[in-house]
């Protein structure tokens, strides 16, 4: 009998960090020697560029318009450390059906059979986060992913994107879908910022699985189209994404998150803003509000 | 009302005319409502409709020389044979030539994905190379209207490129309840892409139909008034229906089918529509008739018409008639059909027992009520209320309502709720021509049909001694309307 693949999807509005994080998360895990499939979900089709010396791989849906048949070895490449990376792809901005993409390339996967003869220990969906329209939700479905983190920083987009996901989450919980692990606070680096996130994890009953600060250090790694636990394995950030990949692999229970509606979530974001103009004009406050 | 030929399509019949599709009361009320804003729908927690509007292409492959391009997966286009053969068949049947192709662009799984527009104007400029087809029509469907596939944008290219007219048909199947929307679709296509700015007037009457089965009868009428009938869509050709804009008039058959169109030729290009009630029965036939003598000038003529065949006719329709009186009816047709077939039952003393509507529109396209509430509305013509029913097709309805009422008669324009309805031991009569009740002749041909159907009802009793419906004792029971749910905004 096959032994159980760990799937997990991490979400994240567009340019949060989301494949930085989950490419340095897929990196870490070979370090630690799992098997892993990263499966980008982003009709950009840059998700495991850093995996792979910053080159783009043929996507699975570029690979369908031109060809009947896809097989595995057309769509699934071997990058850092032998972590075996996969695009979805999608169309081109403005026409067709991005959504459709997704479910398309996901399932047609699955029919390949691939996870398993690969042997693999774990696969790490990357997906855009906004989950706008059903395609976005599929790796949340029934019978994809297991557990899903969300890349957010204290921004309020962001967090409106990690609602949303919230939101697709809980709609899915009583089908079989995904549960959620946790929010990944990328960026964290204002003091306030902290306490924003931290806010909105205990409002949404989740939790924080990490706090990831900006780092020149990532910078000049994915400059050299590197993922940081390959270009500085000893620096500081990549213990963090190390002890961020550790925390990802080793969780074993996941929850229903309480996602805000569209009101509460106005109304809990206009009291930070409230205490953030506060803290410009010098107005002084309490400790306790954390500011 | 404003009409806007700008646009690349028209607006649903919910938001342009205050349509609804589910209603139960009756015809006071009806009007009541209607005449006070517009009559509330009531949404249903089951439904078990099956049409959508995207047949809207099967009412334009009528015209009998143009290609039909349905942007869609190859199931949609399924009803390609079909129409090919009933249009076939009545362009064969007036002996004029068919040559209108139908074809589906097969949207795949990839289509799906990356977008199809490219492929899909591929397919236009072949089909215009292997057919020369007299204008192109470019419908949507569900696939390619959730994609958001930018239809108009490769019309306007392909009118650089083709020297016919090319029009989209945006008929996505899940924008509208009510089915009637397909003529709309038509129309608008039509008039935006073929019908041209009148260059001289002429002695035609634009008369828009289906089958056009009383063509002669209409042609020898219309040429007492020294006017000729220009029929559509059926039968028509392209450059015929290039003319629509130079007639003296329009009519039509059926008040819901020519409302946008009639109403759009006449703000347009100033052809008057008729828009009183329809011509069946004795006082519609005269009342529309006269309306159409005054637009052309002919009262005269028409007067003397109604009075020579009033004396033919009259006589042998009383006699009918007295065979009939107290039978008690149920209809079932669309709005165009059912509150004039029911008046036409009520001038031949049937009493109604429910009159089923498909939908129903609150305004037509002059901002006006349907001519037939204003007759209804009137308290001389309220021979006796009766109960009223808006149901898009909902069967399990109609079956409960023959159920509880058990009538004589149940009438028909859509042939598969007849067989429920004999099933029932009802003795059914499906109106499928368009011209049953038209004019004296017809509505003498009606009431003997009428008659021939309930007087020997052997058939009805067998069949339904012998047939098991699918619906329990406990549906049976309930109110016919017990799944409409309570008023809406």
């Amino acid at each position: 009998m096959s032994k159980k693949i760990k799937q997990i999807a991490i979400y994240g509005k567009g340019g949060i960090g989301k494949s930085t994080t989950t490419s340095n998360i897929s990196a870490a895990l070979t370090t630690m020697g799992y098997k892993v499939m990263q499966f980008g979900c982003d009709p950009k089709a840059d998700s495991t560029n850093t995996l792979r010396d910053g080159t783009y791989i043929p996507t699975v849906l570029d690979t369908l318009r031109e060809k009947n048949k896809v097989r595995a070895e057309d769509v699934i490449f071997k990058g850092f450390n032998g972590v075996y990376c996969v695009e979805a792809g999608g169309p081109a901005p403005g026409v067709g059906c991005a959504g459709r993409g997704i479910i398309t390339a996901v399932q047609l996967l699955k029919q390949l059979k691939v996870y398993e003869e690969l042997d693999l220990d774990v696969i790490i969906y990357d997906v855009l986060g906004d989950v706008v329209c059903g395609g976005f939700a599929v790796p949340i479905r029934e019978g994809i992913a297991e557990h899903v983190f969300t890349v957010s920083s204290a921004d309020f987009m962001a967090l409106y994107a990690a609602n949303n996901l919230f939101k697709g989450i809980k709609k899915y919980s009583n089908s079989g879908g995904a549960l959620l692990g946790g929010v990944i606070a990328n960026s964290i680096n204002a003091p306030y910022s902290k306490d924003i996130i931290d806010d909105f994890a205990a409002k949404t009953q989740t939790q924080v699985v990490e706090y990831v600060p900006r780092s020149v250090t990532v910078t000049q790694a994915e400059l050299q189209g590197k993922t940081t636990i390959e270009a500085s394995p000893d620096s500081a950030q990549a213990k963090i994404y190390q002890n961020l990949a550790r925390k990802v692999i080793e969780t074993t229970e996941s929850k229903v998150p309480r996602p805000l509606e569209n009101g509460e979530l106005r109304d809990w974001a206009a009291t930070w803003a409230d205490q953030l103009l506060a803290v410009e004009t010098g107005e002084i406050r309490g400790r306790a509000q954390g500011i | 009302m404003a009409i806007n030929l700008e646009e690349s399509t028209v607006a649903i019949r919910e938001s342009r005319l205050g349509g609804i599709t589910g209603y139960d009361g009756d015809i006071c009320d009806l009007c009541r409502q209607t005449k006070c804003g517009s009559a509330d729908n009531r949404e249903r927690c089951f439904s078990q409709a099956g049409s959508c509007i995207s047949s809207a292409l099967h009412g334009l492959a009528n015209i009998t020389d143009i290609a039909v391009i349905n942007h869609a997966p190859q199931g949609c286009t399924a009803f390609a044979p079909d129409s090919l053969t009933e249009h076939g068949f009545v362009a064969k049947k007036r002996g004029v030539p068919y040559h209108t192709v139908i074809l589906g662009t097969d949207i795949n799984e990839k289509d799906t994905v990356f977008g199809a527009t490219d492929s899909l104007k591929e397919i236009v400029l072949e089909t215009y190379r292997r057919y020369k087809p007299k204008a192109i029509f470019i419908g949507t469907s569900c696939t390619s209207g959730i994609i958001g596939e930018d239809i108009d944008s490769v019309v306007d290219e392909l009118k650089q490129e083709l020297p016919i007219p090319v029009a989209s048909v945006h008929c996505e199947g899940f924008k509208s309840k009510i089915l009637a929307g397909r003529f709309d679709l038509v129309d608008h296509a039509v008039l935006t892409s073929i019908v041209k700015p009148p260059r001289k007037k002429n002695h035609k009457v634009n008369f828009k139909n289906f089958n056009e089965s009383a063509r002669e009868e209409i042609t020898e009428l219309f040429a007492n008034f020294g006017v000729e009938p220009f029929f559509f869509y059926a039968t028509a050709t392209v450059e015929e229906l290039s003319h629509l804009s130079e007639s003296l008039a329009t009519v039509c058959i059926c008040g819901s089918l020519g409302t946008y169109i009639g109403n759009a030729l006449e703000e347009k290009y100033g052809v008057p529509y008729i828009k009183t009630i329809d011509p069946l029965g004795i006082v519609g036939f005269e009342t529309w008739l006269r309306a159409l003598g005054k637009v052309i000038a002919q009262e005269a003529a028409v007067e003397a018409y109604i009075e020579r065949e009033r004396a033919l006719y009259l006589p042998q329709i009383e006699a009918v008639k007295r065979e009939l009186q107290g039978l008690r009816a149920v209809v079932n047709m669309g709005p165009g059909f059912a509150f004039q077939i029911s008046r036409v039952l009520q001038e031949l003393g049937i009493k109604l027992e429910y009159v089923i509507s498909l939908h129903h529109d609150s305004r037509f396209d002059d901002g006006e009520v349907p001519a037939f509430i204003e007759y209804y509305a009137q308290k001389e013509n309220a021979v006796e209320n009766f109960k009223v029913s808006i149901s898009d097709q909902q069967n399990f309805e109609i079956m409960n309502i023959l159920n509880a009422f058990k009538p004589d008669i149940y009438l028909s324009r859509h042939s598969g709720t007849t067989v429920g309805a004999i099933k029932q031991g009802v003795a059914s009569l499906f109106v499928g021509d368009e011209y049953k009740a038209f004019g004296y002749k017809g509505t003498l041909d009606f009431a003997q049909t009428i008659l021939y159907t309930v007087k020997n009802r052997s058939f009805e009793k067998n069949l339904a001694a012998r047939v098991k419906l699918p619906y329990t004792a406990w549906w049976y029971k309930q109110n016919s309307a017990a799944f409409l749910k309570e008023e809406v905004e």
